[in-house]
């Protein structure tokens, strides 16, 4: 019997076609995965399957029936629970509290919290999900946090369970159990969709797997028919491949370099479990690796957001570790970022105001404490026509750029800064081909230049087409270094998943 | 559910977040106009339903504002507006230049009497009181550089002290993250009472007198000098409006307002772009809310030194709250908070003189208060607004033209 | 010092801590829920006000508290109309409420009571008594005299201290409540319809500020002031974060600065320390508050979603 069955589902997001004529069905009792990197589309998928997002067009069918599903109510009502990626948490309540908010057990208008907590412990014993119902929620380990909504999901008497990366935050113990749980519950008769972009785990779990990659379903195949080598091609696929002129450079001395680099993330969770690297002028370091693999957290230590709890960091050969993000781009760090939105540029601002944010203390943009608005509007006007910034008043604000443009307003801001290390943190992400060919080009001039450039990206083709070395980052190790002539993208593909990675470089 | 949707949506379709507004949107100018506006006819209805006789009254209130020229009074009347404005324009522009900054300094109503209380005692301790009558005298002709002295060390000491009490506040708010608006609440009243329960009644106080008397007197030297015989008018327009020039160059010329508005603009998305460009972030707010309470000071001065003479034991609270209203009605800009700031003044001008029609004259404060109703209303007001202008729209145009204009 | 005194300064120190307690049991409630309401002072000089003009018309005290609580309900639901409805910005619809109280009380004191300053005394139409909750065997036990002959509103107050304990941690809505207040998002995903929730903590939370203001001209000083309620809103919600944002705790701190408003009668009549200068009494609930919000004493930390206006999920 289906249990849920996804018919030409598409959605249409402005000048974004996210999911695009999607079907599939789930057997009852069955684990389903979905696999796809980042913005393939599993995400935007699964919301419009518990009631997030309406689907442009598109029928669901759950149970064999036709339904319509507008909100996430009527989503809960159909017996559907999902497990967020981002916990619905309250820290403040305690497990109990946090399972019944909605449904609870009352006398009256007065919560039975007695009852409820006896409820909660019958729940939990009997799916064998240990949690202390008294407990405060946020005082607990992450992995016993997602047991919390694991429950919350169960009680409601869900038999269709959407789990959404589930293992993103959970250690490899955390993950195991999880597995177990999972087990448990698909014995039990309950259907679950199991959404990853880790492939061994989902060779490990899944009965089925869904591959979609840029909106579309590449396949469905079985889990024993298959293996992690084709489902990482059927992933990562050919992307168009941009032709990329080779550019020989003299490499020069070390300009950045760390050694046994340890950052937590805002969890406290270290993210970035001992990297040692370095970056010479005149060359390309690519980082590869799957998205929230520590990239985030060594961007954070590099740019002085967050200070690394171990482990040196040199810029110049002078020490960077305990630095303000004002040192460090005094000594010579540019960035480029893939949050224009939020840390690239202020958006009200204009493109005059944005063009010279950094350098607007040095002469000529500022004497003294006086800003010359004059001179950074030159400037500015030089810039929109050498980067050829659209529409090119330099009056709108930067909100009002396309994204391409406002990547090209970065990089006119971050390269005409002083400064020989570039920091291009997934510099063409959301950019047509004309502006990532732009990029490509001004990532290119700057090695020309002699400077010193890491280039962390989730794109392997551009990885492979810019780089002159390669690091392959996985759970906050560097797995691998390589150069281009030496891998392919199947290769990096597979060590980026994890694949073929025996346990003693992880630990 | 879908009264919230809607709005949201709304919101999306202009481009207004939750904060402020899109910047190069003509509402901009009209939401303060039609929230005054819409605030005047509110309290139309408001006499009229008390049984007076509202365009009397509000013959009354704009007869005698200031605003209108004429009549044996007028010359009183525009000093009043003057000297009544002075004040609210430096405590609107002390809120208006943290609004810049994505703060809501809410406490200029504590940075106002700060100021005030400082410059009363700069205004008669003896050692400098002594210092500047010793050179009035010595000086002869020349007498009015000591009261230029004396009235700017009295200024300067006061704002310094408001400055000192509003970073108090950023300080908490920066390193131990306390929430600007309880910061700045709780220090209003602990400077309140430190002033009015305390000094004034006590440390400040001529010994023979009475506790209900007040504080000493300000020496000569220290008041205002007065521009416009026989009003009371007194220097404090004109260094207000100098503080309103000052206030827009920092803003708008300098590297520290560049900053400043940077950081206003992504308050809430946690200043992560001028972070990641190497603004110091921090100290600049600790600045900024030092700037901001010095401007609410300046208006604490100007209340003693052109107005009391002395720290009165009747002072009553509003010139900071009055401040924040302004800065709202002005939209946060230093012009537009002087346009606020006179057409405030000229309410409470006006507002005596409804006296006559046995209408009280707070009726001032529920104008503000209505207006700031408004100004708190105005995704409402912009929904509106918009919705009128499509209406006619598509009333007088063919479609084609709603699209070009979309 | 003797008992009589003792007992008349507790009964003194009550009557100030009730208005304080109800503006800070406001402040819970809609707090709670996630809607900063810093108005709650001029929903107390509303309710002051239209309680005394209650009590003056019937010539009883249960009218005007029931004035009281409506004025209460109506100004509350225009914060709630503002900031729930139009999400407008919850500090400047405060503000606004308290400057147009600040107006409009004046106004209408003049119109209805042609005096300035000062309303009628209202013991003259009921006398002191009308309200005042006799308890006879309490007055024979030393400590407890004073409780013998307390206002109404008091009693009132430390009942709904107990019932707003009750709401908020014995029943469903109080859990819902303070879902909103901490995850209004998480609260969505499981069906909970956070506006109507907050419009509710709102409302009733402004009918406690606005029975707190009745409390204050019916019971306290037994008429209105035209100066009312002189602040009594911000020490309640000074009151409110030194309680930590629960109600006992909110008790307590009204109680604690209730004591600070009449430390100087203590003083006077006991001599144990000499004359201190008011106002280094009356900053002691901004302070104390101020220190623990800056974790200098103790920590305490509003609900995560304090503040935030929210918005559906964006589609």
């Amino acid at each position: 019997m289906k249990a849920l069955e996804v018919r030409r589902i598409s959605k249409m997001f402005p000048g974004n076609l996210a999911n695009d004529n999607i079907s599939f069905s789930v057997e009852k009792g069955e684990i389903f995965a979905i696999v796809g990197e980042n913005g393939a589309g599993k995400s935007t998928l699964m919301n419009i399957i518990y009631g997030i997002y309406t689907a442009s067009s598109g029928d669901l069918l759950v149970n064999g029936k036709e339904v319509k599903i507008r909100s996430v109510e009527d989503a809960i009502k159909l017996r559907m629970g999902m497990v967020h990626q981002e916990f619905m948490l309250i820290p403040r309540f305690t497990v109990t509290q946090n399972i019944v908010i909605g449904d609870e057990p009352h006398k009256g208008i007065f919560l039975d919290y007695g009852k409820a907590v006896r409820e909660v412990r019958e729940l939990s014993e009997r799916v064998s999900l240990t949690v202390d119902a008294t407990a405060l929620a946020g005082d607990l380990p992450v992995g016993v946090q997602q047991r919390i909504e694991i429950l919350k999901v169960l009680r409601r008497g869900a038999e269709i369970l959407i789990f959404d990366e589930p293992t993103a935050v959970l250690t490899p113990e955390e993950t195991v159990e999880l597995f177990v749980t999972m087990r448990k519950l698909q014995a039990e008769g309950k259907t679950i969709l199991f959404i990853s972009h880790k492939l061994k785990e989902v060779m490990e779990i899944a009965d089925r797997i869904a591959v979609l990659r840029r909106g579309k379903l590449q396949g469905i195949v079985n889990k024993k028919d298959t293996n992690e080598e084709e489902l990482a091609r059927m992933m990562v696929g050919r992307n168009v491949v941009l032709e990329i002129p080779k550019v020989d450079v003299e490499v020069g001395a070390v300009a950045f370099a760390c050694h046994d680099l340890h950052v937590r993330n805002n969890r406290g969770y270290e993210a970035v479990k001992g990297m040692s690297f370095d970056v010479h002028g005149g060359e390309i370091v690519g980082i590869a690796g799957v998205q929230g693999n520590g990239q985030d957290e060594l961007v954070n230590a590099m740019i002085g957001f967050s200070h690394p709890v171990s482990g040196s960091m040199e810029l110049n050969g002078k020490n960077m570790r305990m630095v303000t993000t004002a040192q460090l781009r005094k000594e010579g760090m540019s960035y480029i970022t893939e949050d224009r939105g939020r840390r690239g540029l202020v958006m009200p601002y204009t493109v005059r105001e944005n063009s010279v944010m950094g350098q607007h203390l040095n002469r000529p943009f500022s004497r003294g404490i006086r800003m010359d608005y004059d001179k950074v509007g030159e400037f500015a006007e030089g810039k929109v026509k050498e980067y050829d910034i659209r529409p090119g008043d330099v009056y709108d604000t930067a909100g009002s750029l396309s994204g391409g443009n406002q990547q090209k307003l970065i990089l006119a801001r971050e390269l005409s800064l002083p400064h020989n290390f570039l920091i291009a943190s997934q510099p063409t992400r959301g950019l047509d081909v004309g502006a990532t060919e732009f990029v490509y080009r001004k990532l290119l001039e700057e090695k020309k230049a002699g400077k010193a450039i890491l280039l962390i990206s989730l794109e392997l083709s551009e990885i492979l087409g810019l780089s002159d070395r390669i690091l392959v980052m996985f759970e906050g190790h560097i797995v691998g270094e390589t150069t281009p002539d030496k891998t392919t993208e199947e290769a990096l593909g597979l060590l980026m998943l994890g694949v073929g990675i025996d346990k003693k470089v992880q630990s | 559910m879908s009264e919230s949707n809607f709005t949201t949506k709304f919101l999306k379709a202009f481009g207004i977040d939750n904060q402020g507004h899109n910047r190069r949107d003509p509402l901009n100018v009209w939401v303060p106009l039609i929230s005054v506006g819409l605030a005047l006819i509110v309290g139309m209805i408001v006499i009229a339903s008390s049984g007076r006789d509202p365009f009397r009254a509000y013959a009354l209130l704009f007869g005698d504002s200031g605003l209108i020229p004429g009549g044996a009074a007028w010359r009183r009347e525009f000093a009043e507006l003057l000297i009544k404005s002075a004040m609210y324009i430096a405590t609107g522009l002390s809120v208006a230049l943290a609004f810049k900054g994505g703060l809501f300094n809410i406490g200029a109503e504590g940075q106002f009497w700060v100021g005030a209380i400082v410059a009363t005692f700069f205004g008669y301790w003896t050692p400098v009181a002594h210092t500047f009558g010793a050179m009035y005298l010595a000086l002869g002709s020349l007498g009015w550089i000591a009261q230029l002295l004396h009235g700017a060390i009295c200024i300067i000491m006061g704002m310094l002290a408001g400055g000192a009490w509003a970073a108090v506040a950023g300080y908490l708010y920066v390193k131990r993250g306390v929430n600007i608006v309880i910061g700045t609440i709780m220090l209003n009243w602990i400077a309140w009472f430190l002033i009015t329960s305390w000094l004034v009644t006590g440390p400040m106080t001529p010994p023979s007198q009475t506790f209900t008397s007040g504080t000493f007197y300000v020496a000569d030297t220290a008041k205002l000098l007065r521009i416009m015989m026989p009003t009371r008018l007194n220097t404090s327009i004109l260094l207000v409006l100098l503080a309103a020039y000052a206030t827009w160059f920092l803003l708008y010329k300098t590297t520290i307002g560049y900053e400043i508005r940077a950081i206003g603009y992504t308050a809430n998305i946690g200043m992560e772009a001028p972070r990641a460009q190497g603004i110091n972030v921090s100290r600049r707010i600790l600045q900024l809310m030092f700037f901001s309470g010095s401007l609410a000071a300046l208006g604490g001065c100007f209340f003693i030194l052109g107005l009391q003479y002395q720290f009165p034991n009747t002072a009553t609270m509003g010139y900071g709250w009055t401040g924040i209203g302004i800065a709202l009605i002005g939209q946060s800009e230093p012009l537009g908070v002087v346009l606020a700031g006179l057409f405030i003044g000229a309410l409470r001008t006006g507002a005596t003189s409804m006296q006559v029609a046995n209408i009280p004259k707070t009726f001032s404060n529920i104008i503000e208060g209505m207006t700031v109703g408004f100004i708190a209303l105005q995704v409402a007001v912009r929904y509106y607004l918009v919705k009128i202008i499509q209406h006619r729209r598509t009333h007088t145009n063919p479609p084609a033209d709603q699209e070009a204009a979309a | 010092m003797n008992i009589t005194q003792i007992n008349l300064t507790i009964a003194q120190m009550l009557d100030y801590t009730t208005p304080i307690l109800f503006a800070a049991l406001c402040g819970v409630l809609s707090e709670s829920a996630g809607v900063v309401n810093i108005g709650l002072d001029g929903i107390m000089r509303f309710g002051a006000f239209f309680g005394l003009l209650g009590a003056f018309f019937s010539h009883s005290p249960w009218i005007g508290l029931l004035l009281g609580i409506a004025i209460g309900c109506l100004v509350g639901a225009l914060h709630a109309f503002i900031t729930i409805r139009w999400n407008g910005d919850q500090t400047v619809a405060g503000t606004a409420i308290n400057v147009i109280a600040a107006g409009l009380m004046t106004y209408l004191l003049e119109f209805v009571f042609s005096t300035t300053g000062y309303s009628p005394q209202l013991q003259n139409y009921f006398g002191a008594q009308a309200y005042r909750v006799h308890l006879p065997f309490l007055a024979r036990i030393p400590l407890l005299g004073a409780l013998s002959n307390l206002s109404f509103m008091i009693w009132f107050g430390f009942i709904c201290t107990v019932l707003m304990h009750v709401l908020l941690y014995h029943t469903v809505l109080g859990l819902r409540i303070r879902t909103c207040g901490e995850n209004p998002k998480a609260a969505t995903t499981l069906g909970i319809n956070v506006f109507r929730v907050r419009w509710f903590a709102v409302v009733a939370g402004a009918a406690l500020a606005g029975i707190g203001g009745a409390a204050l001209s019916i019971s306290s000083f037994s008429g209105f002031g035209d100066t009312m309620p002189n602040g009594v809103g911000f020490i309640g919600l000074a009151a409110m974060i030194f309680g930590k944002w629960t109600p006992f705790g909110a008790l307590g701190a009204a109680l604690l600065f209730g004591t600070g408003q009449i430390v100087q009668s203590i003083i006077a009549v006991t001599g144990i320390a000499p004359k201190l200068a008011p106002g280094l009494t009356l900053i002691l609930p901004y302070v104390l508050t101020l220190a623990v919000l800056a974790g200098f004493v103790g920590k305490s930390i509003a609900p995560a979603a304090d503040g935030h206006p929210y918005y559906k999920e964006q589609r």
